[in-house]
């Protein structure tokens, strides 16, 4: 039975004191601190007309705090709301999705079951229950809560856009996106399903139209921090660092108690190699929800891209030591810990192959590069970079055994967004006849000196590469990228042209139509450019080499 | 082919970037008007949108996935004269083990009907052409939602389709590894107010579904009970509440000093005023308080002590006073039976007042004791209360406990019927009249 403690509300709430334990604020704030009581009783009797009036009060009370987002503060009152008023579905309810907010999951759902049994016809109730259930992986009940919101209102797109959850849940994509697009179809206003839809996109590497989906969702519904925060990661992913930033900073002044924004603006920090960065965003979002999984994984990637890979073991070991709720995302902590010792034991065996190689004669950079490799997919660029080039400096021998190794710790330089560094590397090659990485080595340094923000020198370095080679479309893109940045809309229209005649069916051919057609518009030139921007290109290959 | 690094035109992207995203907005805004989701009418909390904490990004993203399926025409139940219903079980209702679905179809010409096909979880399981409609499924003794789903061919080439859900329910009696728990009462066939306490297990006969069971224990419960004192404030109580404190308190004082109580009062709402304790004085101050106002939400009253109890162990009661008809429940007398009847507690009802006229409501309170192993009580009087109260603890203090192990270890959820007797003795034996075959885990 549980534990007797106490409903205690402030002195100037409570109309006996007189009848309250005395030892019973310790008690409640001893249950507020372990969070282990869910439904706390209250210590001593309450006389009928005090119930009335402070279940009253604080059922008022419990829900102003929800709406406020204050939902730690609602949970607090409103169960004690609940075990004073046991037959008060708007009390049961607002528990219910408050806990589900907190993401209490499996907490929230007896709540909502019991605010069910109280007003069975409630349509946001049973779409809750599903959501709960969906999230601790309880599939077949969860399609029973939402199929039971669908049979009050057969049209009902939220219900609709949980089963589309669902399906996506259970793999089945093609049914989720159906299921989906039907919630749109019934409301095309619908935000949720918009940014639902976007969210399978943007798993199935659909990056533009993911995109497009998390606009339209912002459009419908402007404070939508979910969109935003969905609109950073398909950002990121497109490559578009400043934009993808600015949606999470969006998202984070929407909703300035979630840690996922925050988490998604430190996994861009870790995607720009900006690690201090990224781990006081990934202390930040504990701070919130120190159990929050994703903060977990994060904290694991950052600690494999700065080097450390027992520590990242270390913390997804600990991590799964705990509960956790939803099964989904048990299950990507356990791939990212068979991942991280699977990591442990392979860059023991390349160390230890890179030392046994250091004393070979003659030197052999086979294990060195791979060893390179290895912390360049752990994200870890510089330290790449930086073994590159030691390799490359001790390789004997001419260019066409160094300069490819020169060449990828250009890359990785790129990569950790040293573009001073990563000029110099590709200059050195770029202007070497010999070199036979030239032609790679004089593109490259084209996207270093846009990065640096050397848009002269890059626009220059791209007409040469265009110049070049006749039939080459991407130094065309580059080179309209670049002109665009410069003000030269009429220029970069023409490069473009010349892309498109190129590469009439290439993958970003229609969005560079459609960025000829907005550079068109523009009136004066020199005037920065108002329109769509020029197609993102994709992260390249690596070296020819890595092909 | 060039190698363009990652994310190699960052800056040139970013300087527009957010322009498309301006552009996105206003398309999107081109095409259709701002708005919520529709919400049923009542104020709710923004429940659904819980916040998306997928592992976005954490999987590996699997390849892109074809096209949905064509959109189908939707399900409905009449078309056109053409109809169908799904009879049984009902909307919300729960089952265990084999049970029968029956559907109904209507249509002018009956012989138009081509098939019915039945569906559970959206796997075909049998197709019937002529009725009655109707076919057989196991559920399992797991507790789980189902969905059935049932669908007639008119020869026109018509479909309609019938949904219900069934919910979840977890048998909470206490029947663990493979043993029932029953507690019971024995009174004197010759005077209804006198209990027998002599009986031996070797004086029982316990038969199951009109099968003798062998009793392994039998013996006279003296452990703790808890109750939930469960009383009725409504305002036709008025004048009665100054006796019915008088008698509670009266009951109070007379629990053992282990027995513990929680108080709930009710009139169309329900509160509890003091939770499970063993002190008399503050289950005293919570009884004696009601004030006589409101409607009458029996059946929630009757829920919200069932879920109370729930988690508590060993032998539990509720003692509920009613004088009127319930009123105000959100609940159903059919749910809240079906409630008794998973829950092993035993129902004590007192119906104040009630004459012979009150049909309804001595039949509700019967029902609930009669399920459950208890007693229904329906003084005239107020004043006759402290007897009746006086009367429910002798009762509670006269109990036997009793297990057995069920020869019918088919666990498949069925509702098995329990009948007690002590042949040759003067003793009228009362217990639950029986319990699904689940088995506890444990």
């Amino acid at each position: 039975m549980p534990s007797v403690v106490a409903r205690l509300p402030s002195p100037s709430r409570q109309a006996h004191p007189d009848k309250v334990r005395s030892g019973g604020r310790v008690l409640l704030v001893a249950a507020v601190l372990a969070g282990a009581l869910l439904h706390p009783a209250p210590t001593a009797a309450l006389t009928a007309q005090d119930a009335r009036t402070q279940s009253f009060k604080l059922q008022a009370e419990g829900m102003k705090l929800y709406r406020d987002g204050k939902y730690p503060e609602a949970i607090e009152v409103l169960q004690k709301v609940v075990n004073i008023h046991l037959n008060s579905f708007m009390a049961w309810y607002y528990l219910g999705a408050a806990l589900s907010a907190e993401r209490r999951y499996a907490d929230a759902i007896e709540p909502l079951k019991i605010a069910l049994d109280l007003q069975p016809d409630h349509m946001q109730a049973h779409m809750a229950l599903g959501d709960a259930l969906l999230k601790l992986g309880e599939v077949d009940e969860s399609r029973a809560a939402y199929l039971r919101a669908l049979d009050l209102q057969p049209n009902f797109a939220p219900a609709h856009d949980g089963l589309g959850r669902l399906q996506e849940s259970m793999g089945h994509d093609p049914e989720a996106e159906a299921e989906y697009r039907k919630a749109l179809e019934i409301n095309v206003a619908f935000a949720d399903a918009y940014t639902h839809l976007g969210e399978l996109f943007l798993r199935q590497n659909r990056l533009d139209e993911a995109t497009d989906l998390f606009g339209k969702a912002i459009a419908m519904k402007p404070d939508f921090s979910e969109a935003y925060v969905r609109l950073g990661v398909a950002l990121s992913r497109l490559g578009r660092f400043d934009d993808a930033i600015a949606a999470a900073r969006k998202s984070a002044s929407l909703s300035p108690r979630d840690p996922e924004p925050i988490l998604a603006l430190a996994k861009i920090d870790l995607e720009m190699q900006s690690f201090k960065r990224a781990n006081l965003g990934v202390d930040d979002a504990m701070r919130i929800d120190p159990e929050f999984v994703y903060a977990h994984v994060m904290r694991a990637d950052l600690a494999r891209a700065e080097g450390n890979l027992p520590f990242a073991v270390e913390i997804l070991e600990k991590r799964l030591e705990r509960p956790i709720d939803d099964p989904r995302w048990k299950r990507a902590l356990q791939d990212r810990l068979k991942q991280a010792r699977a990591d442990v034991k392979q860059l023991a065996t390349l160390e230890a192959a890179a030392a046994q190689a250091e004393s070979a004669q003659p030197f052999d950079p086979a294990a060195a590069v791979a060893l390179a490799r290895f912390w360049s997919a752990q994200r870890n660029h510089l330290k790449a970079a930086s073994l590159l080039q030691e390799t490359a400096a001790r390789v004997p021998g001419a260019s066409e055994a160094t300069d490819p190794l020169r060449f990828e710790a250009g890359l990785e330089q790129l990569a950790s967004r040293r573009f001073a560094e990563a000029i110099t590397a590709f200059e050195a090659l770029a202007f070497d006849p010999a070199s036979p990485v030239q032609e790679e080595a004089r593109f490259n340094l084209g996207v270093a000196q846009a990065g640096a923000g050397l848009d002269e020198d890059a626009a220059a370095t791209f007409r040469d590469c265009a110049v070049k080679d006749e039939s080459d479309p991407t130094a065309r893109l580059y080179l309209g990228n670049a002109l665009l940045r410069l003000g030269r809309p009429s220029e970069a229209r023409d490069a473009y042209s010349a892309y498109l005649a190129r590469a009439e069916k290439g993958r970003e051919a229609d969005q560079v139509r459609r960025l000829v057609q907005t550079i068109s518009t523009v009136p004066a030139p020199g005037t920065p450019a108002a329109g769509a921007p020029p197609p993102p290109t994709q992260p390249g290959s690596r070296g020819a080499d890595r092909k | 082919m060039k190698s363009a690094a990652r994310g190699s035109s960052w800056r040139v992207v970013s300087l527009v970037g957010l322009a498309v995203l301006a552009a996105g907005l206003i398309l999107a805004r081109s095409q259709s008007t701002p708005g919520d989701p529709p919400s049923s009418g009542t104020p709710t909390p923004p429940a659904s949108g819980a916040r998306t904490d997928s592992p976005q990004g954490t999987p590996p993203a699997p390849p892109p996935a074809e096209p949905g399926p064509a959109p189908k025409a939707p399900d409905v139940k009449s078309r056109r004269g053409f109809s169908i219903a799904i009879t049984n079980p009902v909307m919300n209702d729960f089952r265990y083990g084999r049970s029968e679905i029956e559907a109904e179809v209507k249509a002018s010409d009956p012989s138009a009907t081509e098939k019915v096909e039945f569906y559970v979880d959206d796997k075909l399981i049998f197709i019937d052409t002529e009725p009655p409609y109707r076919c057989v499924f196991d559920f399992g003794t797991e507790p789980r939602s189902w969905v059935i789903k049932a669908t007639a061919f008119h020869r026109e080439g018509i479909t309609v389709t019938d949904q219900i859900i069934l919910r979840k329910v977890i048998i909470n009696y206490a029947v663990q590894v493979n043993r029932v728990i029953l507690y019971s009462t024995a009174i004197s066939s010759k005077d209804s107010k006198k209990y027998v306490l002599d009986l031996k297990k070797a004086d029982m006969v316990l038969e199951e579904d009109g099968v003798k069971q062998d009793i392994i224990d039998f013996y006279r419960e003296e452990r703790p009970v808890t109750l939930a004192v469960v009383s009725d404030s409504s305002g036709s109580m008025q004048a009665a509440m100054p006796i019915v404190h008088t008698a509670a308190s009266k009951f109070i004082d007379s629990l053992g000093t282990e027995d513990k109580a929680l108080v709930i009062d009710f009139d169309d709402k329900v509160y509890l005023l003091q939770d499970v304790t063993a002190n008399k004085n503050d289950l005293r101050i919570a009884l004696t308080s009601t004030n006589a106002l409101g409607g009458t939400a029996l059946y929630d009253a009757l829920y919200a002590s069932y879920r109370k109890l729930k988690n508590v162990d060993g032998r539990k009661a509720i003692i509920l006073l009613s004088d009127g008809d319930d009123t105000a429940s959100k609940f159903s007398f059919r749910r809240v039976l079906d409630e008794a009847k998973i829950n092993d507690i035993l129902i004590y009802s007192i119906g104040l007042g009630t004459g012979f006229l009150d049909v309804d409501l001595r039949r509700v309170l019967k029902s609930l004791a009669e399920e459950t192993g208890g007693r229904a009580y329906f003084p005239d009087k107020p004043d006759e209360l402290e007897a009746v109260y006086r009367e429910i603890s002798t009762e509670l203090k006269s109990q036997y406990y009793a297990t057995y192990e069920p020869q019918n270890t088919t666990w498949d959820g069925r509702w098995r019927k329990i009948k007690l007797t002590a042949p040759g003795k003067d003793a009228e034996m009362r217990t639950r009249s029986g319990y699904y075959a689940i088995r506890k885990p444990g």
